[in-house]
């Protein structure tokens, strides 16, 4: 059966057609379904909704009017649904302020060719849940999706509050620290000045002062109607949690201006945390020194009785609430659920070579939540480093490793150390060689002959630990090389023969000068851009984080660029290269891995085994 | 062609298609089974199966429904050839090792004892259904440059190279390259399960016409795609075989080279079933009539199928809420609004999940 040719059609055609399609629909199956007025509209402010219809629904236990409401997008989009007299605001879960149903994840995907059956797919969805809410089953709804609900409840005028602390209890006691536009709360004073001094390079330490807080861990999430409004109801809150009374009142005891207290707890989706700072209100004439004598009335100063200033603290006082940003190194690193980041948290890695290879490995690895680096370079940046390189204009001119420390350390206010040495690897072996010993991965991303060769001397003298991971890339970064040293298998030198050149290397350049020279003595570089070096730092940068978490042992593993690259580039595939690989690579590149082997001759170890 | 479309997706999705309660079901008594089988091996100090793999229809997602539920489920049981050791210390037969599985299934809980037969071990259930149980044995050889490879043999009255999995991946790769949709199953498995649920719509025909895998072997060599219309999909797939079946009765296995499904060149299962396509094309001509009304068409399926199905849908429709036809009620309930949004081409029509891309 032949079939017409289908027409293209245009976007707004499809809307039309679409609202069309859904008008016949509507006012067939209900008699009193109408279009919306334009203003009714735009009731819905701030949706950007474009056209709607409202329907009579019959529910069990009455009828309901609902505004289907579309937006341009339909029925790529889906329609909402909106309760026109909705309930007051969070007395049901999934209503919004103005009615308007949250139904559908944010992923959902729409049948284009289908608005009747979308449509009708909404509000099938959105009359099943009315149906469940009527009749009590959906309570649980508020605990699941807590931090929704909280968000919508908060005051508006309450300090934005970012927490470092960790989730899991006990229900402690935690530090305080009131900014001008934020609150940062953690579980320790040195928690929050390393944060505030990595994130504002430019603070001072007298600004750091911070003040006692309490960490609370509630059973179960609270619902809208437990949220507290003022002051007696967070103390009615502690009072009914195992051990929360006594660290509260020894909070308040000190009658400071304000108390901010964290609620913890968890739902089958992950922790939740939500913040309430309590302040004894002040008076009339304004100086909390006037609140302070209100609350001491009556008694010598130090000699109100404990449980008397705690009460007369909360009964005057509002509790503002306030969402939580969750800015703790597990939840930035795979929020609560990358099994790695904790095999990974308290590791140390030292990072030789801050160039454009190592700048990426070390901020790979701190974004992976490796907690400690040590970053080793005595070069300074250059306007023409930034071209590939993860640092920016406004760090030229200032020592690579230590503008890298900065760097990640602004950019991971969290991370626990970020050290740096502006010197060379010779010297740091000569000078300082425990700061690799106390390592528990190195990095070389030297791609320096003499430099990586001492080093492996020196790796062979301390039985080769800890193990080390050496990463370069070959001419125009046609290919990247990671190599695992351990105190198994073969040394570096193994693979290098005695004047420095790599045994086994992917790609040759017969009759082309792969090194550019810049128009000073000795000054040369390498022509290759940001984007083909990502490919390898991600195989190097994967390659460290794989030892550390034990993951294989010694071994060679290779980004190889593909053969479109090469091409243009004008090099070409080794013989040893093709012989491993059989065919040439893959036109877009591939990754290949091999052993290390050792070498019998090898200069360094002779090829023994430790 | 009179437009049945809708109708003979409904029919599909309510009265072909395995309920997934039904696919639910035959799971647990497919594992149970398989617990039976290792706990009986382990008791008799037999080998440990390397892995099981169900197979056949229930595999391929073609098994249609049946009205006592007696479905009969395939599933294979592979051990390595080395664990296979007969008594005398070389290599099992395969009668013994049917003996074997045989044994070990029968935990004298059964009316009806298991029973090796030629192919496959085979569990009787009171319910009438029964489980088949294939052994196979793997067997690692290098090849001329070293290279180990990997094959299977069914324990038949012979050890036989044969791998059930290899009709599964056959038929998913026909299913998703031939088939213009991706939901529902797609539509060719569609086609083939509503032709073997035509081919079984008499109980006379049982035992005369062509098995359900000779008829899926036939569909994914006939089948006539047509993303707009399910219904001329049917027709047309149906009368592709029919003429293939005029020219040439054998059907060949889609993997094993050499073997067929029929037997020899004028099987008679094969000939019966091209007679019953003739017959059911015969029953859907008045659709091509112009005069033909919707009451005709649907009685016309209903004679394909020998069923009530079609005709009695067109009643039900206007007597439920049809939301999807001028003649719904003026009132909407939100129970109306749930069954309707219960129907699959309403659920098709949204996905929740996403596409399952990220950035």
């Amino acid at each position: 059966m032949p079939s017409a040719p289908r027409a293209t059609v245009d976007r707004h055609s499809r809307y039309d057609h679409a609202l069309a399609e859904v008008d016949e629909w509507i006012f067939a199956a209900d008699h009193t379904a109408r279009r919306l007025t334009p203003d009714e509209i735009r009731r819905y402010r701030r949706r950007k909704f474009s056209d709607g219809w409202r329907t009579e629904i019959h529910f069990a236990d009455k009828a309901r009017t609902l505004d289907i409401l579309v937006n341009k997008s339909f029925p790529r989009e889906i329609p909402r649904i909106a309760l026109v007299q909705p309930p007051p605001f969070l007395s049901w879960p999934h209503v919004e302020r103005d009615g308007v149903l949250c139904l559908f994840p944010d992923t959902t995907l729409a049948d284009l060719s289908n608005p009747r059956n979308v449509t009708i797919n909404a509000l099938a969805e959105a009359s099943q849940l009315i149906e469940e809410i009527v009749a009590g089953k959906r309570e649980s709804d508020f605990r699941e999706e807590f931090l929704s609900y909280w968000s919508a409840a908060v005051d508006d005028n309450a300090p934005r509050t970012i927490s470092l602390c960790e989730v899991m209890a006990p229900t402690r006691h935690i530090r305080v620290w009131y900014g001008k536009k934020f609150i940062l709360v953690a579980d320790n004073d040195d928690q929050i000045r390393r944060w505030l001094c990595n994130r504002f390079p430019k603070s001072r330490e007298d600004e750091w002062e911070t003040y006692v807080g309490l960490f609370v861990c509630v059973d179960n999430p609270l619902t809208p109607k437990e949220y507290p409004k003022c002051g007696a109801d967070v103390l009615q809150a502690v009072s009914s949690l195992a051990g929360a009374r006594a660290l509260f009142d020894e909070m308040l005891t000190a009658v400071p201006s304000q108390a901010t207290i964290i609620l913890g707890s968890r739902t089958s989706n992950g922790h939740c945390l939500a913040a309430v700072t309590i302040a004894p209100a002040r008076s009339g004439r304004g100086a909390f020194n006037d609140t302070e004598s209100r609350l001491t009335k009556g008694f010598r100063p130090g000699k109100v009785p404990r449980q008397l200033t705690v009460n007369r603290y909360v009964s005057s006082s509002s509790a503002l609430r306030a969402s939580v940003e969750r800015a703790d190194a597990s939840w930035i690193h795979g929020r609560d659920l990358d099994p790695r980041f904790e095999q990974v948290r308290n590791s140390t890695v030292a990072i030789i070579g801050c160039g454009s290879v190592g700048g990426a490995v070390a901020y790979g690895l701190a974004q992976a939540g490796v907690g400690k680096l040590r970053l080793i370079d005595p070069d300074l940046v250059t306007w023409a480093n930034i071209g590939r390189h993860v640092l920016g204009a406004s760090h030229v001119g200032g020592y690579k490793a230590e503008e890298l420390s900065g760097f990640i350390r602004q950019a991971f206010p969290h991370i626990q150390e970020v050290d740096f040495i502006n010197r060379t690897c010779e010297e740091l072996l000569s000078d300082v060689p425990n700061v690799l010993c106390d390592s528990d991965l190195v990095v070389s991303t030297m791609a320096n002959w003499a430099a990586e060769g001492t080093l492996n001397e020196w790796h062979l003298s301390t039985g080769r630990s800890p193990d080390i991971v050496y990463g370069w890339l070959e001419p125009y970064a046609s290919a990247g090389h990671a190599v695992v040293i351990t105190n198994e298998g073969a040394c570096l030198q193994c693979g290098f023969s005695n004047i420095g050149l790599p045994t086994f290397r992917v790609t040759e350049w017969t009759g082309i000068s792969t090194i550019q020279h810049e128009p000073a003595c000795g000054v040369t570089f390498q022509p290759y851009g940001p984007i083909e070096l990502q490919c390898s730092c991600n195989l190097i940068t994967q390659t460290a984080l794989d030892r550390l978490l034990k993951v294989g042992g010694s071994t060679h593993r290779m980004w190889i660029a593909g053969e479109r690259y090469l091409k243009t580039t004008g090099g070409k595939w080794t013989r040893e290269w093709l012989e491993t690989n059989g065919n040439a690579s893959k036109e877009l590149g591939c990754v290949n891995e091999r052993q290390w082997a050792r070498n019998a001759t090898c200069l360094a170890c002779a090829g023994e085994a430790i | 062609m009179f437009n049945c479309s809708e109708d003979v997706v409904a029919y599909h999705n309510d009265k072909v298609t395995l309920p997934q309660k039904d696919r639910d079901e035959m799971r647990v008594r497919r594992d149970a089974n398989r617990t039976r089988l290792k706990n009986g091996l382990s008791k008799a100090e037999k080998p440990a199966p390397r892995e099981f793999k169900s197979q056949g229809s229930y595999a391929m997602k073609t098994m249609t429904q049946h009205p006592e539920k007696d479905y009969d489920i395939d599933d294979g049981v592979y051990f390595d050839k080395e664990k296979l050791v007969g008594p005398r210390g070389g290599d099992m037969t395969a009668l013994e090792a049917r003996q074997m599985v045989r044994d070990a299934l029968d935990d004298g809980s059964f009316k009806k004892a298991p029973e090796a037969l030629k192919n496959c071990v085979r569990v009787y259930y009171d319910a009438g259904y029964h489980v088949d149980v294939p052994v196979y044995r793997r067997i690692i050889e290098k090849d001329i440059f070293g290279t180990e490879q990997e094959h299977y043999e069914l324990a038949s009255s012979d050890w036989k190279r044969s791998d059930a999995r290899d009709v599964t991946k056959w038929f998913e790769d026909e299913n998703s390259s031939q088939s213009p949709d991706s939901a529902n199953g797609r539509q060719l498995r569609r086609m083939t399960r509503d032709i073997k649920k035509f081919a079984k719509s008499r109980s006379s025909w049982g035992g005369q016409i062509l098995s359900g895998f000779g008829i899926t072997k036939l569909v994914t060599e006939c089948y006539k795609k047509n993303s707009g219309r399910e219904d001329t999909a049917l027709y047309d797939t149906m009368k592709s075989m029919r003429d293939r079946l005029l020219i040439n009765l054998v059907v060949v296995h889609p993997v094993t080279p050499n073997e067929t499904i029929t037997h020899g060149a004028d099987d008679p299962k094969a000939r019966f079933l091209r007679e019953k396509l003739s017959d059911a094309l015969g029953w859907l001509a008045p659709l091509f009539e112009y005069d033909c009304t919707e009451e005709k068409a649907r009685k016309c399926w209903d004679k394909v199928f020998s069923t009530t199905y079609f005709s009695e849908r067109s009643k039900a429709e206007s007597e439920k809420s049809c939301l999807a036809t001028a003649a719904a009620p003026a009132i909407l309930t939100s129970g109306l609004l749930q069954e309707a949004g219960s129907s699959s081409s309403v659920l098709d029509a949204v996905q929740k999940k996403g596409g399952g891309r990220y950035a």
